[in-house]
């Protein structure tokens, strides 16, 4: 018995011993191993459909922005990115493509959904059963992480929302004509228009409580062959101090083009139009101020240096165009925080790290990205390509001077506010 | 084409009294016209279009859509090739020729391998409503879904001034070159022989007694589709520098071009011409003062003349 | 009859048949007309009277049997160049074009006539020998009273007229007359007829004449045809036929 007891006694210890033994080791070797085959990392972009046209080339680019890691930065881990690709072709199409990503194809982490339909559909799904580090591009509005999921644990974004948008457009006319008194207003007739009409009015009125709205228009939204030439007109007969538009897509292309032929650039002193920028230029019009996450197109690819130096050129050379819009820039931009989140957390724990680690160090990290230095605040990427500046051509280029950086303090909610008692400080801030 | 100047109140002039008022209201009226005229031009030439071969032939044909939006596409493309941002009257008018024989060309070849086999109307319908989807198909693949544009012609010809409207020339050389179009086609319909040979045989004459009377029904059929074809395709051709080609504009052209024949009356050039203005001008006053309704009323219109003219104001009961 | 015999033959028709499934309009019906004969059908309704003429003029296809105008074949030509050769056809109903004037309605027939190609820009107020031509038949159809009016507003008397004048505007080697006087007054009826039989006449045309009113066949033709259910059934002088006693039973209650 005594024997008995005494040889389990051994071979517990000896079991002791030898994990002993293989955690010195492991001290001694420092950390896991890390797989050599490539990380498969999931890409749920539009390739069809409305959303394309914003991104036409948004496939070509998630593979450019993977082969970018792998080039130059070395990979995630020394481990090759490997990217799978998928259509977001609507909300529910995104649900089963983020099921087959997470449990067909068994990849370590998602990118994507540019429509905040699709993105809102997905989110609470990734939060209660996938648990996989996920990076939305652009999509959603402010409910996402107020409304849908507020103890957001796996799901990030990247892009800004409408709220940081509209302050910064607000600002950036504050700043370029101070003495505003009169704004004529328009924007596409649909959900967004509305709200960012309604954002803009509300901001400018905190900031600025004389000015005067004396045109609001919403003109029919993606009517194919359109003609603004009514709206146009009495823009121009309310002769306002600046014209604030939101048009975009074949719309945008359209009223610039009428606007243009009917004088209104030359009418109204100052021209904000929001989505000025494209991939060849059509919107772009001298002197008119634009945001350049709508069109990254817009500012020359050196201005910012380091990664766009390298990874604008490639997307030039495949596709022939300028990344056309925000969520084309923001897929490297992801993969350059995915990158930092896992080799944090191996370097904190030494294992190769699980889903939860990536998910809880991406938070707080901070990236040169393509569009300059980002940091992932409570969940919401700080956005850096919101800047607003004036075009200018040069040398056949569009490129954007005089660009207005919009402070972060000034437009992100911080997380212990709601977005309705942020802007309620903006005045006070403001002076 | 040279500026206009129309300056009927000397700049300085303080405005008096009721002279000022109704100089107001002509010139917010005129505004109306103006801002107007595009899809004015553009309703005439796409709704005849439809028209011209239902009128003609009895046949429901919605191939013009498609060959409107390869018109488009087309003059985008050539003239961006040719042209670029220079810009000369003919050439443009040149490009737009070519385009035209391009879509009458497009049209003949769907009539006689296609719709030459489709014997009821329903047939024609479906077949040609697949047909359309084959051509935006084409399209998606030929240039992708972005829009594309060339609006050198629209901003080069300037603007012009009229009672203190600013009109871009652009609207009354596309206003002009679809009414010099149905002009001609009216012409021809009614002052030549083959004009003759056609009204016999459309929904107003006999087929019947056409046939009898030595005319060959498919080489009328034939060049009916072409003519069709042809309007359809300068439509696309003459819009495309103000509202850039885009996938999707097909869908668009055939509402307003059925809604058009709703309201203006199977086979009358001058039904077309004034259901065309009203529908626009009802369309620019919407978007200024009613914002709501601005795509809606072609739709309020049309139900409202179906309601109280079953055949379209300018239309007639047919007795086929 | 012997008299015909010896002028040329103008239209052969050799077994033509043309069945609708069960209904058999014409059945193996053989036919010769020389230039310058009248012939008049009659028969009861559903006889095959119109789809024989429609058989000669191409508007529809015969099954079987071959049709030769001055012997050549002409079945698979299509109607409207069998026109332009001569064979044409007037209509039982109202075949006209409504919504011009009487003037170009005999004035596209007259184009069709006159072999020569159309132009895609001459005015047709300059075409003036076609302009003579049809001022002439208008007058000599008695309609240069209505010559500028809408044939739509006409009443039908007119345009039986004015389809009789398209007809001879073509001119027409064989004419194929169905039912000329169907549904007008007994006054016009004679006027109508009188007109019809002088131009063909006054052109030593060939003529076949449909008609329901026996007292007008027996007044203005010298041979008659009676069909019954796709055949012949007798042919001769209207004296002779009517008295046979088939023919009679056939057409009883016709006002015979």
């Amino acid at each position: 018995m005594l024997v008995k007891r005494a040889g389990s006694f051994i071979v517990c210890l000896t079991v002791a011993v030898f994990m002993m033994g293989a955690m010195v080791a492991g001290a001694a070797d420092q950390k896991a191993k890390i797989p050599t085959d490539p990380i498969k990392i999931g890409f749920v972009v539009p390739l069809s459909g409305v959303a394309a046209t914003l991104s036409p080339n948004a496939g070509i680019n998630a593979e450019l922005a993977a082969e970018y890691i792998n080039k130059y930065e070395g990979g995630i881990l020394g481990r090759q990115v490997k990217p799978i690709i998928y259509d977001e072709k609507n909300a529910q199409t995104a649900v089963e493509l983020f099921g087959k990503l997470t449990e067909d194809d068994k990849v370590e982490a998602i990118l994507g959904c540019l429509s905040s339909s699709s993105g809102l559909a997905v989110a609470p799904k990734v939060e209660a059963q996938w648990k996989i580090p996920t990076l939305l591009l652009e999509s959603t509005t402010m409910a996402l992480f107020t409304k849908v999921i507020p103890n957001a644990k796996y799901v990030y974004r990247i892009g800004p929302d409408d709220v940081m948008q509209s302050i910064a457009h607000v600002t950036a006319v504050l700043k370029d004509k101070p003495d505003v008194k009169t704004i004529a207003i328009g924007a596409p007739d649909y959900e967004w228009g509305h709200d960012v009409v309604k954002r803009f009015q509300e901001i400018m009125g905190k900031f600025k409580p004389d000015v005067k709205f004396v045109y609001t228009f919403f003109h029919p939204f993606g009517e194919a062959g359109p003609n603004f030439a009514a709206y146009i007109t009495n823009v121009m007969q309310n002769k306002p101090d600046v014209y604030v538009g939101y048009s975009w897509g074949s719309d945008g292309v359209a009223w610039h083009n009428q606007a243009e032929a009917m004088g209104l650039f030359k009418a109204v002193p100052l021209v904000f139009d929001v989505f000025s920028g494209t991939a060849k230029g059509e919107m772009a019009r001298e002197g008119v101020l634009a945001e350049t996450r709508a069109g990254n197109g817009t500012f020359p690819p050196y201005i910012l240096g380091y990664p766009n130096s390298k990874f604008t050129p490639m997307i030039v050379e495949k596709t022939g165009v300028l990344p056309t819009y925000g969520m084309d820039i923001h897929m490297l931009t992801g993969l350059l925080y995915l990158k930092k989140a896992y080799e944090k957390a191996y370097d904190l724990t030494g294992q190769y790290p699980t889903f939860e680690m990536v998910a809880k160090t991406l938070d707080g990290l901070s990236v040169v990205g393509p569009d300059g230095i980002s940091s992932m605040i409570n969940h919401q990427s700080t956005a850096p390509g919101m800047a607003v500046g004036r075009l200018h051509k040069e040398k056949e280029t569009w490129v954007m001077k005089d660009l207005i950086l919009v402070p972060d303090y000034l437009r992100i909610v911080p997380p212990w506010m709601t977005v309705e008692q942020f802007i309620d400080t903006l005045d006070k801030v403001q002076k | 084409m040279a500026q206009t100047i129309i300056n009927v109140v000397p700049e300085g002039t303080p405005p008096v009294g009721h002279i000022f008022e109704s100089q107001q209201m002509l010139s917010t009226f005129l505004s109306y016209i103006f801002n107007a005229l595009p899809m004015v031009s553009y309703i005439i030439m796409l709704s005849f279009s439809l028209n011209f071969i239902l009128y003609i032939s009895g046949r429901v044909s919605l191939t013009f859509a498609g060959i409107y939006l390869v018109g488009a596409y087309v003059t985008v493309s050539v003239g961006t090739y040719f042209l670029g941002q220079n810009f000369s009257l003919l050439s443009f008018i040149a490009i737009l020729l070519a385009v035209g024989l391009l879509g009458a060309a497009i049209s003949i070849v769907v009539y006689a391998t296609f719709e030459r086999f489709l014997k009821t109307d329903v047939h024609r319908m479906i077949a040609t409503s697949s047909l359309l989807m084959v051509f935006s198909g084409i399209i998606k693949i030929q240039w992708g879904t972005t829009p594309v544009t060339y609006s050198a012609p629209f901003l080069k010809m300037g603007i012009s001034e009229v009672l203190g409207n600013i009109v871009p020339n652009y609207y009354f050389f596309m206003f002009g070159f679809s009414l010099i179009l149905m002009l001609a086609l009216a012409y021809f319909l009614f002052r030549t022989a083959w004009g003759l040979r056609f009204r016999a045989t459309s929904l107003d004459g006999d087929r019947t007694m056409a046939q009898v009377c030595g005319v060959n029904q498919n080489i009328v059929t034939a060049i009916t589709f072409a003519i069709s074809g042809m309007l359809a395709a300068i439509a696309g051709g003459l819009y495309a520098p103000i509202a850039g080609a885009s996938y999707g504009i097909e869908g668009n052209a055939l509402l307003l071009a059925a809604l058009t024949i709703i309201v203006g009356g199977v086979g009358s050039i001058g039904g077309a011409v004034l259901t065309a203005f009203i529908i626009g001008i009802a369309r620019v006053i919407t978007a200024v003062e009613m914002p709501l309704f601005e795509l809606a009323i072609p739709f309020i219109i049309a139900s409202a003349v179906l309601v109280v003219r079953p055949y379209g104001i300018w239309g007639k009961e047919f007795k086929h | 009859m012997s008299n015909n015999e010896q002028k040329p033959l103008l239209i052969t028709a050799d077994k033509l048949r043309k069945y609708y499934g069960e209904v058999k309009p014409v059945n193996d019906i053989s036919l010769e007309i020389a230039q310058g004969q009248v012939l008049t059908l009659v028969g009861a309704n559903g006889a095959g009277k119109t789809t024989l003429l429609n058989l000669l003029t191409g508007l529809i296809r015969p099954d079987r049997g071959e049709i030769r105008l001055l012997g050549e074949k002409i079945t698979g030509v299509p109607p409207d160049q069998r026109a332009k050769r001569g064979i044409v056809k007037t209509f039982q109903l109202e075949h006209v074009f409504d919504d011009m004037t009487v003037f170009d309605n005999v004035r596209t027939a007259c184009f069709s006539s006159a072999g020569k190609h159309y132009s895609l820009f001459k005015d047709i107020e300059d075409e003036n020998e076609i302009n003579e031509r049809t001022g002439a038949l208008i007058e000599l159809f008695d309609l240069t009273g209505v010559r500028d009016a809408f044939v739509r507003n006409l009443g039908h008397g007119y345009k039986k007229v004015i389809d009789i004048a398209m007809c001879f505007a073509m001119k027409p080697k064989i004419l194929l007359v169905d039912e000329p006087t169907s549904g007008v007054g007994e006054e016009e009826k004679y006027k109508i007829m009188d007109l019809l039989m002088n131009q063909i006449e006054a052109n030593n045309l060939a003529a076949i004449i449909v008609e329901h009113d026996l007292h007008l066949v027996k007044e203005l033709s010298k041979e008659t045809i009676v069909m019954c259910d796709g055949e012949f059934i007798a042919r001769g002088t209207p004296d002779h036929v009517f008295s046979q006693e088939k023919v009679i039973e056939i057409l009883v209650g016709k006002g015979f």
